[in-house]
């Protein structure tokens, strides 16, 4: 998706901006919002800054809309638990996490079963830094 | 002809794997293994079972071994994973295509959680989950399970109190689990309140409709037990040192306090005990834990028998 505008009701920039750190992005701060606007916005990036920020607003040519929320999120974040298989990083095994609640969100580990409340989300659990294997 | 439980070839990863149906057609089946534990059979002549241990395990290798040699069946694997190559690096999932290659049945006991999981991504033939951190035990449920269908006759309906480390035990989280696929159990989740169950145990009990309470007491409920299930302390997993020296010595299932339970009441315990048991209490109508560990023999016997091609 081309040209999406994010708007963020929230002075607190900091995890959206490292979430965007390889994403041509422009950014307006105004007083009770941010506003940022992506060349490039795929479903994933979008569904990222929604795990950040519950409240963030979608459009295009000024047309509000929501970015598609699966009931899986495969391939896609870190677990927080370093007890987790997931969070061993010599075991060629893709992160799956079951959508329990979108919002607040609520994700659950396919493997090691612990939830990941709203708290735990951070731009770092974003960002799969990992081999995945093609299965 | 033995019963059969339809699950052949499938892994065992966690108790909700099998429907109610199957795991009783594993009690029936298991009832007539009864008859083989100190003999043997052919049933799995030429097969082989490979043991992966990497944490320790009296009950559960044992009777694993045990019950592979009573059906005729070869054992391989290792108990320490110190004389293993996993000392020099070698990855879970490495690990797991060579048990895969060289053996029927692979049981996996691990201190990572979704290690069994993940491992029966990786192998082709059955994975059973021998423990994985604080998630899963379905045998040690499968054990528990059985003796109190053979203790009751049916576990529908029965008031159970599980005490003592809800947070991090992982057999009373799966007895949790397994006792959902049963109808009308009453449970009380009795523990200090640093160690209560998981909300995600929980809210799957609730998603069950499985009526359940939290007491920090045992006493004030005992008299309502047909069965109460003591768990320890599992100091290896606290990870705060401070934790355990908090709750050290807070639940203890005395004589007396024995006094004030149904007649009927059973005390059952996953094995090891520390403290929580004392001795004199194993001279009581009421202990049941050897007679639940020995019941792991027949109960895994009867899943291997149904799990291996």
């Amino acid at each position: 998706m081309e040209n999406v505008t994010v708007v963020l009701h929230t002075q607190k920039i900091e995890p959206v901006l490292k979430l965007l750190e390889n994403s041509e992005a422009t950014i307006q701060k105004k007083q009770q919002e941010v506003r940022i606007t992506l060349k490039q916005a795929p479903n994933e990036l979008l569904l990222k800054i929604l795990l950040l920020y519950e409240d963030a607003k979608f459009y295009v040519d000024s047309e509000e809309f929501t970015p598609e929320f699966p009931g899986v999120l495969s391939g896609f974040m870190n677990c927080p638990n370093a007890n987790c298989v997931t969070s061993q990083p010599r075991e060629p095994v893709k992160p799956e996490f079951v959508v329990v609640r979108k919002s607040p969100p609520l994700l659950q580990c396919s493997y090691c079963g612990r939830y990941v409340p709203k708290e735990a989300i951070t731009p770092e659990l974003l960002t799969l830094k990992r081999f995945v294997p093609p299965w | 002809m033995w019963a059969l439980a339809n699950i052949k070839g499938r892994d065992f990863i966690a108790i909700t794997d099998f429907s109610r149906s199957e795991i009783e057609s594993l009690f029936e089946i298991a009832e007539e293994m009864r008859k083989h534990v100190k003999s043997a059979t052919d049933q799995l002549k030429g097969r082989i079972l490979c043991t992966l241990f990497f944490e320790p395990s009296t009950r559960t290798r044992l009777s694993f071994e045990a019950a592979m040699q009573r059906l005729g069946g070869g054992v391989i694997g290792f108990a320490d994973p110190s004389t293993a190559r996993v000392v020099t690096g070698e990855n879970l999932a490495d690990t797991i295509r060579m048990a895969d290659s060289y053996s029927n049945v692979i049981v996996l006991r691990h201190k990572i959680e979704g290690a069994a999981k993940f491992a029966a991504q990786i192998a082709r033939v059955p994975v059973i989950n021998a423990g994985d951190g604080t998630q899963h035990h379905p045998t040690q449920t499968l054990t528990d399970l059985y003796t109190l269908w053979r203790e009751f006759g049916s576990i529908d309906g029965l008031s159970i109190g599980i005490l003592g480390d809800l947070k991090h035990t992982r057999s009373a989280s799966s007895l949790c689990l397994g006792l959902s696929l049963f109808k009308d159990v009453k449970l009380y989740l009795i523990s200090p309140k640093e160690l209560r169950t998981k909300d995600e145990v929980k809210d799957y009990l609730k998603l069950k409709g499985v009526e359940f309470t939290e007491w920090d007491d045992v006493e004030k409920v005992i008299h309502e037990l047909d069965v109460l299930y003591v768990t320890r302390l599992q100091k290896e997993r606290m990870t705060d040192p401070q934790e355990y020296e908090r709750v050290k010595g807070s639940y203890i299932v005395t004589t007396k306090m024995l006094e004030n339970a149904k007649d009927r009441m059973i005390v059952m315990h996953h094995l090891p005990r520390i403290e929580e048991i004392p001795l004199e209490v194993d001279y009581t109508k009421h202990a049941r834990y050897f007679e639940q560990a020995a019941n792991g023999l027949p109960a895994r016997m009867a899943l291997l028998y149904s799990i291996v091609e």
